[in-house]
């Protein structure tokens, strides 16, 4: 059996997903494949900061730009996936005050609000701050959630007639002469192989892009970036704290729900190791030590997980060693850069620039297909965001829908248990993310309602989540399967972090769940671990 | 204040320590801090995991478990105790002191286990957090049943240091009761392991956090952990050195009178080896055993 479209996505992170949006609103019969889950990529392994540009301001004004425009674009169409919170950029004390004149300047010409402030000013206003600092700047910054993000692209896509397959990889191109007429996916579930065909394929499938490229026989050089960063127990901060100097280590602290993220690191690691990295003791290290140089409380904050994401950089055309990385979003037509029609690369960039993004994708899959209509991204609210009149929230739990799910928390019941104190998750979010957002297993239920990623890391609330999936018809043995899938991925957060009181909750979460409710593996699942 | 004996620790090994004790007249002391393993008791007691003779079981056990230390002909003597031990506190366990039975679990899994108070321990899960009605109520009976018998229950005090003197331990501070000393002969340790904060975990190495005592880890923590959730986790058997005897340890030597009882005690992966409620309560009639015989 053959499926049949104008065009056909790769990869269902942020950029697949907002590609698949802008398709469908302009009319093309779209499909989006993802081999695991929506957002597993490097979506789900960022730090969701919504940048103002500042960052790149001194470095790179192009990029600086960009940000700061899809930024006011973001907080108007995905205002329920954002806390616009600003952000400080601040000055140690041994770091150079003289940077502070040059950022700002910089800042200033790429459009993006810079105001300086005095030390006790900021700690007013940030009292976490080390309060050693010798400077302050505020500027646009904020949160950005990105599992709530992918998911809203995703659900208004669906609404235009887009389809998606999730565990559904892509394993081959079709390629006929000298064109991409669609793709080889294999359902990671059933086994089983099957054609997808289309008039143009785009491969938005980040830093595994270069495998989908190596699939059309082209060649395109990723640079796979590592970046570690550490979720602390609850929300230290809240304004985005950054550190007023040249990009660095660990010189970021974003506040988001319930927790504050530090980061990162940044380290070239090699294409082939890209599923199995981890994060590493020195890394936590480093993160801990020089974030408290920030933040001198975060040296006694709980510390709840470490997680890594690979950055999909492109490593510079023109530079065969590949040495050389180009910064911003890289589009490709593969028909005029490698003779091969029916292809379109899009990567690089940020999740701040996904929507961006999908413009230039869908704009260039537009002009192959001759279709005219405009795009609508930028102007068009993405379900959850629009008006929120006439919606009212009494109770805690419902509260905390709102400002996750935006205006469709008025699709789920007020009413009703609460399955996860740490985060107010009620059953009825619940229910509702099974039902209506495809969650068929904890961890996919994790990204879209946050189950298992407030303090208890799913210890209360894991068990109480399966009972609604057994309840939405899966099987016994099914949920027992899926809650030790689960504890296995959250414990691979946990153990690099796994001291004090992790350790006092994993002892407790082995207990509950081995001990207690008899979940385990016998020797062949054992492997399967490994 | 002054007692015979002093025990740290409110969960099941402290409770069955002093009630053992005060049966026989020796006056104690508990003091607890709080919440035990017990809130979030399964309804069961575990004394190893086996579908076969507990006794064979036994032998497959490593070098340094608790049971070892005993002598496991002295832990299937004490065993055949505890059905009675606990009738004279008003419950009825179900099952045999020398052969496991099949309870099913909520999510349908069977377990393996000894002695069983009640089926129905564990609730599917509501509210708050998942607490156990019969633990809970077993806690307090009892606690009931070590102060009808005429032992002091200090609830909600913590020990936090002790001082010692001619290499005994002379006396405990508690944070309520700040510099007065309760005074003892003998004292048991039955602060529990890491979820109880018997056990304390920094990223650069595990302590007992009240008097100190000689604790057993590895000092690498990368093989702290294993790496699934459910493979082997290297620090369940962490916990502190002790004699044969149950004899704590501290810089290296033997504390004559500090016994060590329940999980605090090293060398056990009760949840491997389904030995966490056996330990607490063997161990415990063990310390009450010698105490007593060092008493007459
Ligand atoms: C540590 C770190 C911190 C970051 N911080 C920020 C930040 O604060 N702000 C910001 O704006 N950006 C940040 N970024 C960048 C941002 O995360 C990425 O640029 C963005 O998420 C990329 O999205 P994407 O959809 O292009 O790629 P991905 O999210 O990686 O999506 C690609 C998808 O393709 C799928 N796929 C791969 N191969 C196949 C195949 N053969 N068949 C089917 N599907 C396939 C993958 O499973 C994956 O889901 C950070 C990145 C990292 C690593
Ligand atoms: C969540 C959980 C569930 C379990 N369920 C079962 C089960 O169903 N069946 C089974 O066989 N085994 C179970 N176990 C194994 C359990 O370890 C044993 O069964 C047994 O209950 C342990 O008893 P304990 O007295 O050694 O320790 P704990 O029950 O941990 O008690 C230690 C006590 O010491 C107190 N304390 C700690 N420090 C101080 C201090 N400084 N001063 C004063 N007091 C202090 C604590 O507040 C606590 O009351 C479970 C363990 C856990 C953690």
């Amino acid at each position: 059996m053959t499926e049949e479209y104008d065009v056909l996505i790769i990869g269902g992170g942020a950029t697949g997903a907002g590609t698949a949006r802008d398709c469908a609103r302009r009319g093309l019969r779209t499909a989006l494949v993802e081999k695991g889950d929506f957002a597993e990529g490097a979506t789900g392994r960022n730090h969701g900061l919504l940048h103002s540009g500042a960052r790149y301001a001194v470095t790179d004004q192009e990029s600086a730009g960009e940000c700061i425009r899809e930024n006011m674009i973001l907080r108007r169409m995905a205002s329920h996936c954002i806390d616009e919170l600003d952000g400080l950029f601040v000055t140690l004390e041994e770091d150079d005050l003289q940077y502070q004149q040059l950022f700002i300047e910089a800042c200033r010409s790429a459009g993006i609000r810079a105001d300086a402030m005095d030390p006790e000013e900021a700690l007013r206003l940030e009292p976490s701050l080390n309060p050693g600092i010798k400077g302050a700047v505020r500027v646009p910054d904020g949160y950005i959630d990105p599992f709530r993000l992918t998911t809203a692209n995703v659900m208004d896509a669906r609404n235009h007639g887009a389809v998606f397959h999730t565990y559904t990889e892509v394993v081959g191109l079709i390629r006929e002469s000298d064109r991409i007429r669609g793709a080889v996916v294999r359902d990671r579930r059933s086994g089983e192989k099957r054609e997808i065909r289309a008039r143009v394929t785009v491969n938005a499938a980040g830093i595994w892009g270069q495998g989908i490229a190596a699939l059309a026989g082209i060649s395109l050089t990723m640079f796979p970036a590592k970046g570690t960063l550490l979720v602390f127990g609850h929300r230290v901060n809240n304004m985005v704290i950054n550190r007023c100097r040249k990009p660095s280590n660990a010189d970021i602290l974003v506040p988001g729900d319930s927790i504050s993220i530090i980061g990162t690191t940044s380290d070239r690691v090699p294409y082939d190791s890209l599923d199995k990295v981890a994060p590493t003791a020195s890394e936590v290290d480093l993160l801990i030590r020089e974030g408290s140089r920030l933040v001198p409380s975060l040296a006694e904050t709980r510390i709840l997980r470490a997680y890594c994401g690979v950055r999909p950089l492109v490593a510079d055309d023109s530079d065969p060693t590949g040495r050389s990385i180009s910064r911003g979003i890289v589009c490709f037509d593969h028909g005029q850069r490698d003779g091969l029609d029916g292809l379109v690369t899009i990567t690089g960039g940020k999740l701040m620039t996904y929507r961006l993004m999908a413009q230039k994708a869908t704009d260039v899959v537009c002009s192959k297909l001759g279709i005219e209509a405009p795009c609508t991204t930028a102007e068009v609210p993405l379900p959850g965001s629009g008006s929120k009149e006439g919606l009212k929230a009494g109770r805690m739990s419902h509260r905390a829908a709102m400002a996750r799910l935006g205006t469709l928390a008025g699709r789920i019941p007020e009413e009703g248990e609460m399955l996860c104190e740490c985060e107010h998750i009620s059953e009825g979010e619940v229910d509702y993310a099974i039902r209506e957002l495809g969650a068929g297993t904890l961890s996919e239920l994790r990204r879209r309602s946050r189950i298992g990623m407030g303090t208890c890391q799913g210890e209360y609330c894991a068990l109480r989540a399966a009972l609604r999936l057994k309840a939405a018809g899966k099987s016994d043995d099914f949920v027992k399967k899926d809650i030790m899938d689960f504890l296995d991925e959250r414990w691979k957060g946990v153990r690099p972090v796994a001291w004090g009181e992790a350790l006092r909750e994993a002892q407790f979460s082995s207990w509950l769940y081995e001990g207690v409710y008899g979940l385990g593996r016998d020797g062949s699942e054992k492997e399967d671990a490994q | 204040m002054r007692y015979d004996t002093i025990i740290l620790g409110g969960g099941l090994s402290a409770l069955v320590c002093g009630i053992s004790l005060q049966e026989k007249g020796v006056k104690c002391l508990i003091v607890s801090s709080g919440q035990s393993a017990l809130h979030f008791f399964s309804g069961s007691f575990e004394l190893i995991s086996t579908d076969g003779s507990q006794r064979e079981a036994m032998e497959n056990l490593p070098d340094g478990h608790p049971y070892r230390k005993i002598g496991l002909d002295r832990v299937m003597e004490l065993s055949k105790s505890v059905p009675e031990f606990f009738t004279r506190a008003g419950y009825a366990l179900s099952g045999e002191y020398d052969r496991n039975h099949v309870e099913n679990t909520i999510l349908g899994s069977q377990k393996q286990v000894w002695l069983t108070v009640g089926s129905e321990g564990f609730p599917p899960v509501r509210g708050k957090l998942p607490i156990s009605p019969l633990g809970v109520k077993m806690q307090m009976d009892l606690r009931k049943r070590f102060e009808i018998l005429g032992g002091d229950y200090l609830m909600g005090d913590r020990a936090v240091r002790g001082e010692f003197r001619d290499g005994r331990l002379a006396s405990i501070f508690t944070e309520n009761h700040g510099s007065s000393p309760f005074i003892a002969d003998k004292f048991v340790m039955a602060t529990g392991s890491f979820f109880s904060r018997g056990l304390v975990s920094t990223p650069s190495g595990i302590c007992e956090p009240v008097l100190h005592l000689d604790v057993d880890y590895c000092s690498d923590r990368e093989e702290w952990y294993g790496k699934g959730f459910f493979d082997n986790q290297p620090y369940m058997r962490f916990g502190a050195v002790c004699s044969d005897r149950l004899e704590a340890v501290r810089e290296g030597k033997v504390l004559p009178n500090v016994y060590v009882a329940g999980s605090l005690i090293g060398g056990a992966d009760p949840i491997k080896e389904g030995c966490g409620a056996g330990v607490a309560i063997i161990s415990a009639l063990y310390v009450a055993r010698q105490i007593l015989e060092e008493s007459l």
